[in-house]
């Protein structure tokens, strides 16, 4: 790409020339923006960065703690498989449910037949 | 304890001129660079003020990102930061104009462009022919800014900034088959605007 046609040079050339003839206040501004940049992005580590992340990071975890202290305790669960069971077993013996709900009635029947 | 305070110190001395000497390489750098960065970024925006926002963006992006590469890779990646820089800014511009069509009434803003103005006259000379000193500059810089986005990018960082195929896609993120055809129209447009009218 050496060699070009003369508008190419004529472009190159007048993109050089502006690239020079910069305006003053163009240059400050320029000058303003990379020292800001490299201040930004260079800014030094502090001696207290360290220690402040530690501290947020304890603070952090105290807080988690203590809210998880104060939850209410869940009641403990019911042991679901074997009711469940149980209560199929029930369900299932529609008669015999019907027998344990009126126990005290068969009883009572029992007894009258004894004594009569 | 104080051996140990001492060794600290001596540590942060020892970072504290590593960073002064390498944010005096960065600076150097940027030096070089920024002016024909901040002429890119116009070319590429039209407005000063957008365009020193983006050298300053590109600046804080590449110092931040790649400040510790090798000073050999620093130029493609400060000008692929810039070009993506770039392309985010027509993306925003994109969206905004957007929204102000979808929220404009009909017919409001619209502008009375002359359709002929913009067709080219084959008989008469072309702008580098007719014209010299400040003339030609505002035809070069027209000729450029109307160039679609990519194909400027390519014909500044491959003619301008000396790029190889390769180096040119790896800064604009494409491939060089990519680089070819965006250089191709884009000399191909520069050709007929500042040439073909003679």
């Amino acid at each position: 790409m050496n060699e070009h046609a003369p508008w190419v040079d004529a472009v190159l050339r007048q993109l050089d020339e502006d690239e020079l003839h910069c305006d003053a206040t163009v240059l400050s501004r320029l000058n303003r923006a990379r020292q800001q940049a490299l201040d930004a992005a260079l800014r030094p580590h502090r001696a207290w960065r360290l220690p402040m992340a530690l501290a947020g990071a304890t603070a952090a975890l105290l807080l988690s703690l203590a809210l998880t202290l104060r939850m209410p305790q869940a009641p403990a669960p019911l042991p679901v498989a074997e009711s469940g069971a149980e209560d199929f077993e029930l369900l299932a013996a529609g008669a015999e449910l019907e027998l344990i709900e009126n126990l005290e009635f068969y009883a009572w029947l029992e007894q009258q037949s004894l004594d009569g | 304890m104080i051996a140990l305070e001492r060794l600290e110190a001596r540590d942060m001395t020892r970072h504290d001129d590593t960073t002064i000497a390498l944010r005096g390489r960065l600076d150097h750098f940027l030096r070089t660079v920024e002016r024909r960065a901040l002429r890119m970024a116009r070319l590429a925006v039209g407005d000063l003020d957008d365009a020193l926002e983006l050298v300053q963006d590109s600046m804080l992006g590449f110092v931040r990102s790649y400040a510790t590469r090798p000073e050999v890779e620093w130029p493609p990646l400060y000008w692929r930061v810039l070009d993506s820089r770039i392309q985010d800014h027509h993306r925003r511009q994109s969206v905004r104009r957007r929204w102000r069509v979808f929220f404009r009434s009909e017919g409001e803003g619209e502008e009375n462009v002359d359709a002929l103005a913009a067709v080219a006259d084959p008989v008469a000379p072309g702008p580098l022919d007719r014209s010299t000193g400040d003339e030609a500059a505002r035809a070069i810089d027209a000729a450029l800014r109307a160039l679609p986005d990519r194909q400027r990018q390519a014909f500044l960082l491959r003619v301008w900034e000396g790029f190889d195929v390769a180096g040119t896609a790896a800064v604009m993120g494409c491939s060089e088959g990519s680089v070819k055809t965006h250089l191709f129209r884009a000399m191909d447009a520069l050709r007929k605007r500042l040439e073909d009218h003679r």
